[in-house]
């Protein structure tokens, strides 16, 4: 017999075999019929939700009508915290001995920040909490300033020797107007920060420390408000009893 | 992923699948038990296929094990020689039917898919998961052997 013959002959007879219509039930019915969508799955879903919100509710006390946060219960701070502990030192001149210096270092002013400065005769706030903050109680002393403008800066020396307590907040990156300063003071130097230089502190002796920062000061303390510096500056901290590592901290901290 | 609803398939594949299983088995019986098996591991196993022949492959397959489960059970080895009647519609069946049926089962397998089912050597082979070479001499053994028993018819 010819493949091709056998092949139609096989086909034809195997053609004839069918399974049979109760096999075809049988398997039809494997599955039972597949149930419609009913909405009870859903009802079930909205019922669990609703549940759980009021049982929310319910432990949080949450008052729809007042908007609460639904918070269970909140802590109530009793005893006073220094405010100087969180970055924001806004000492009242009670709580500052007159003769111990108070320093806190904030955090460095941001790129964005504006020209700032701020001087009180008792007590500054800032209430920014990226400004860099220095609190001492100065000793009057002399002030020697170069500056391209003399005039204006020494206007402001003299505003504040007459401080008793000064708070400063620098921020400054326009003007370039000074090229130079040389802030040679036992008051208050308010320096700040120092793009890519160096900080160098030497203790001269118990009061007073000289901090040297080399590179490009682009902002300078309250006298040279508004000034960019750029060179090596030096400059002293008046700081009572501080360490080297204390002065260093509030120089990074600016 | 190919789409498809189990009606559909039972539809179009359950002659397939039965007359797969009658030529292993020889056995009406048997092969509609095992029909519902195929269709029971379908519905079970969930499977996912690339195509409709890649399901059609799977329900050969799985057909194949399923009657090779049964020879192997010990019921069927009590039983083997009662339950042979070789099934048929009204229709009366040509020589070369009967000659098939006397042919050893794995002749009779590779034959009917090659000559029924219209698949080739090598997807014989995938299917039933042997070798081509060992498909090629099944073919051609099943050949030489229904020539000599359609001589004696």
């Amino acid at each position: 017999m010819e493949e091709k013959e056998f092949k139609s002959q096989y086909k034809k007879d195997f053609d004839g075999i069918l399974a049979s219509e109760s096999l075809r039930n049988s398997v039809k019915n494997l599955t039972p019929r597949r149930q419609r969508h009913t909405v009870t799955p859903f009802k079930a879903t909205i019922g669990t939700v609703a549940a759980a919100v009021m049982i929310f509710a319910a432990v949080h006390e949450y008052k729809f009508e007042q908007k609460s946060d639904g918070v269970i219960s909140e802590t109530v701070v009793t005893t006073p915290i220094p405010e100087a502990q969180f970055g924001t030192a806004e000492p009242s001149p009670k709580e500052q001995p007159s003769e111990q210096p108070k320093k806190v270092a904030g955090v460095k002013p941001t790129e964005t920040a504006k020209k700032k400065v701020e001087t009180t005769k008792k007590t500054q706030a800032t209430n920014s909490p990226q400004a860099p903050i220095v609190v001492t109680t100065p000793t009057p002393q002399s002030t020697a300033i170069d500056v391209d403008e003399p005039a204006a800066v020494t206007q402001k020396s003299e505003a504040a020797n007459d401080s008793d307590v000064s708070v400063a907040s620098v921020y400054a990156e326009e003007s370039p107007r000074v090229r130079s300063v040389s802030a040679n003071t036992t008051e208050t130097s308010y320096i700040t920060t120092p793009s890519g230089g160096d900080v160098s502190v030497t203790k001269s002796n118990e009061e007073l420390f000289d901090v040297s920062l080399s590179g490009t000061v682009v902002a300078v303390g309250e006298d040279y408000q508004g000034y960019k510096v750029s060179g090596d500056i030096y400059y002293k901290v008046y700081a009572v009893n501080a360490t080297y590592d204390e002065v260093i901290e509030i120089v990074n901290g600016l | 992923m190919y789409r498809y609803t189990y009606d559909e398939i039972a539809d179009k594949y359950i002659d397939t699948i039965y007359r797969l299983a009658l030529a292993r088995t020889k056995s009406q019986h048997y092969a509609e038990d095992i029909t519902q098996d195929v269709f029971v591991k379908l519905l079970s196993v969930k499977k996912e296929f690339d195509s409709e022949e890649h399901l059609k492959a799977w329900l050969i397959r799985v057909t194949i094990n399923l009657t090779k489960d049964l020879f192997s059970s010990s019921w069927y080895k009590r039983t083997d020689e009662l339950s042979e009647d070789v099934s048929y519609s009204d229709e009366e069946k040509s020589d070369l039917y009967y000659a098939v049926m006397k042919l050893p089962r794995k002749y009779r397998t590779v034959i009917h898919l090659h000559y029924y089912e219209g698949y080739s050597v090598e997807e014989i082979a995938k299917i039933i998961g042997a070798t081509s070479g060992t498909v090629k001499s099944q073919l051609h053994r099943g050949r030489q052997m229904l020539k000599e028993l359609m001589e004696e018819v």
